[in-house]
């Protein structure tokens, strides 16, 4: 097997201590071949109860399961089971139980699009749900919650009933993307754990699948949906924690294992099912978003936005706010990134010394934001989740109630989350952490770098992440509107 | 090389680079890293410790729930620290009717023990997109009950509610902030280690061709 295959150099994989799938009875669940149909199963019912109660409970979110289990608790549990294991709900995903139960009674039989093959289309729609989600609000509103729901479910449903593998998760679902580019930070990955018995295995089950040796060639379990083939996979990038691949080898060579969070993002080798990073304009363009997007999506719910745009409003006398929204979201997500990343690239190149050209500059050092992007969404994400830690209990007293059983007594609506003073005091850790994680990643990239001046060059990036560590410090000291809770707009 | 032999070496190695005080790789490889890092610890450090705690408003919890209070539906929630205390009022028409345009609203706090004499709040509205919602910034001067008054005047009706509340000790300041950045400082520490062993390894590995 050849080094550019590996993940960082041979032998690696054989050393790390720590295998969840060898830590008892959690181990042996994973590797059970219905464990993630088991996992699936609460997240489908809750997700059920959510679209109920979203389009038949009370119109008030944070009094309704829609809204306070979707935008408060699921964002939270998401963003800190990706910070302290990995892509764990992908593994959980309810729109994949549906599939399967639908794929029992009608074969996909295309291949997603040959165009469509890259994140362009994800990006897309991840923009799209942040739009939508600021125009009509969608954390106040249990009934659009919804809907969302379901737009979801009948998505995963239609794309992946048309097109074989696993087209919805890699190319369509804007969450998985989001957990894909997050999971470059976490600390588990689903890799291999002994590259030589890869090198001698014939069958390559794990990317093919096991099938029935009768004519039929009927699949008994499928390989890796993403094509991600396990012994040139690197990092957790399109891994769903399927565990197809545990339950196809036949060596038990694949388990899930510790590794250093954002180390993938430091290197540039061949990533099956991925290709090169600094090629791929697509996830360059994704994480941009994801990082910028993470600002904007903090910035949506402070007050000085409100500002923003009454003044828009008025300057442009539009009395609409799709039209001002969208110009917010042009700013930040297309001006703000092309003139910061752009003069960052241009400084790279003509202070630094880089003998590339100013795209495939920002192509390769737009991965420095993923650790800041990520501290962003985990700041904003776990204010609401912490402080409305227990707010789940009195709505699901309410609902219950309003069914007419009182088995739950009266809501609790005193129970709320954790003090302020603790919770703001994470959303600084998270922020400061993932500034450490950039300029980490930035080093690494400015040293790999054929460059006369590579600390200019490091200078430069960690620049860049100091000014947008400094904006995000900013907005989550701004006064943020308590959503999911009864306060907020 | 077996490759076991070669992971024993890597890891001596290893050691050894990192055992050194003065060592190559620290002087060499990552002091001007470290020198960055240290530089971005201290500025948030003194970020942490030198600004005013005052971030988001909450968590605050209802006191008054959906009451009819006048022309309106009220609910009242609350952040009640020691010293300057948190009020939102909520404010909803009644089914079929709309809010009054000359509806002002009051707050009245007042020690359940008669402690001191009742001092109304004004309140004013916030700037929100789809939710009528007033805000007070009130003074509770003491860790004990306080009964709390809304009151609604308009010409289309007028009303109160109450209810009392404890008011909570505040936190400990930029004192606790620092205590829980201890373990963020903490992991950033180990991620930085982490990272730059492995490089180390990496580049003894290719040493040895």
């Amino acid at each position: 097997m050849s080094n550019q295959s590996s993940t960082l150099f041979p032998g690696e994989s054989d050393s790390h201590p720590f295998d969840l799938l060898r830590v008892p009875l959690l181990g042996r669940f994973l590797r059970w071949h219905h464990a993630r149909t088991l996992l699936q199963i609460p997240l489908l019912i809750i997700s059920v109860v959510m679209i109920m109660h979203g389009l038949f409970g009370p119109d008030l979110a944070p009094k309704n399961l829609a809204t306070t289990l979707g935008w408060v608790h699921f964002r939270g549990a998401l963003v800190l089971v990706l910070l302290c294991a990995g892509n764990f709900f992908c593994l959980s995903c309810p729109f994949m139980l549906v599939r399967e139960a639908a794929r029992r009674l009608f074969k996909p039989r295309r291949n997603w699009p040959r165009m469509l093959r890259n994140k362009w289309l994800s990006t897309g729609l991840f923009v799209a749900t942040l739009f939508v989600y600021e125009l009509f609000d969608l954390w106040s509103s249990p009934w659009w919650t919804a809907w969302l729901i379901i737009t979801y479910f009948v998505g995963a449903l239609v794309v992946d009933g048309v097109f074989k593998h696993a087209s919805f998760c890699k190319f369509v679902c804007p969450i998985g993307q989001f957990n894909f580019v997050a999971s470059t930070l976490s600390p588990l990955e689903v890799k291999v754990r002994d590259r030589d018995v890869c090198v001698s295995c014939r069958t390559k089950d794990c990317i093919r699948g096991q099938r029935e040796p009768a004519p039929g060639l009927v699949v008994i379990q499928r390989g890796c949906e993403l094509a991600l083939f396990q012994p040139r996979k690197v990092g957790n990038m399109d891994c769903t924690f399927c565990l197809d691949c545990v339950y196809a080898c036949p060596h038990d060579n694949v388990g899930i294992l510790t590794r250093v969070p954002a180390a993938e993002l430091m290197i540039d080798p061949m990533r099956s099912g991925v290709g090169y990073f600094s090629r791929r304009k697509d996830l360059a363009a994704l994480v941009i978003v994801f990082t910028f997007g993470a600002l904007l999506n903090a910035f949506g719910m402070v007050s000085p936005v409100f500002v923003l745009e009454s003044w828009l409003g008025r300057v442009l006398h539009v009395s609409h706010e799709a039209p001002v929204l969208g110009m917010i979201f042009g700013l930040m997500l297309i001006i703000e990134p092309i003139l910061l990343l752009g003069l960052a690239a241009w400084l790279t190149q003509v202070w630094g010394g880089a003998q590339r050209a100013v795209l495939p500059l920002v192509v390769r050092y737009a991965y420095t934001l993923v650790p800041l992007g990520f501290s962003m969404w985990l700041a904003h994400y776990s204010f609401h989740f912490l402080t409305g830690l227990f707010t789940f209990i009195p709505v699901t007293q309410s609902a219950v109630a309003s069914l007419g059983w009182a088995v739950l007594g009266e809501p609790s609506w005193t129970l709320t989350g954790l003090p302020q003073g603790a919770v703001h005091a994470m959303e600084l850790g998270f922020l400061g952490l993932g500034l450490v994680g950039s300029l980490l990643v930035g080093y690494r990239l400015a040293h790999e770098e054929l460059a006369r001046h590579r600390m200019r060059i490091f200078g430069v990036w960690a620049g860049l992440s100091v000014v947008l560590w400094v904006a995000a410090v900013w907005v989550m000291n701004q006064p943020m509107e308590m959503r999911g809770s009864v306060l907020g707009g | 090389m077996s490759e076991n032999t070669i992971h024993e070496i890597t890891r001596n190695n290893t050691n050894r680079i990192f055992r050194a005080g003065s060592c190559d790789f620290v002087d060499r490889l990552s002091a001007p890293l470290y020198s960055w890092l240290k530089g971005v610890l201290m500025v948030c450090f003194l970020l942490s410790v030198s600004w005013n705690i005052r971030a988001h408003e909450g968590p605050p919890f209802p006191i008054i729930v959906d009451k009819s209070v006048g022309p309106c539906i009220v609910s009242v929630w609350t952040d009640p620290d020691v010293g300057e205390s948190t009020f939102f009022v909520i404010i909803n028409p009644q089914p079929g009717a709309t809010i009054p345009i000359d509806l002002k609203i009051e707050l009245g706090v007042q020690p359940t023990s008669g402690r001191l004499a009742e001092k109304l709040y004004p309140v004013q509205r916030e700037d929100l997109r789809n939710q009528v919602q007033y805000k007070a910034l009130i003074l509770l001067d003491a860790q004990e009950m306080w009964r709390v008054r809304v009151v609604l005047t308009s010409t289309q009706g007028s009303g109160e509610a109450s209810a009392t509340v404890e008011a909570t000790p505040p936190g400990y300041g930029r004192w606790d902030l620092l205590i829980y950045l201890l373990p963020f400082i903490a992991v950033a520490l180990l991620w930085v280690r982490a990272v730059t062993r492995r490089r180390a390894i990496r580049r003894l590995h290719a040493a040895d061709g």
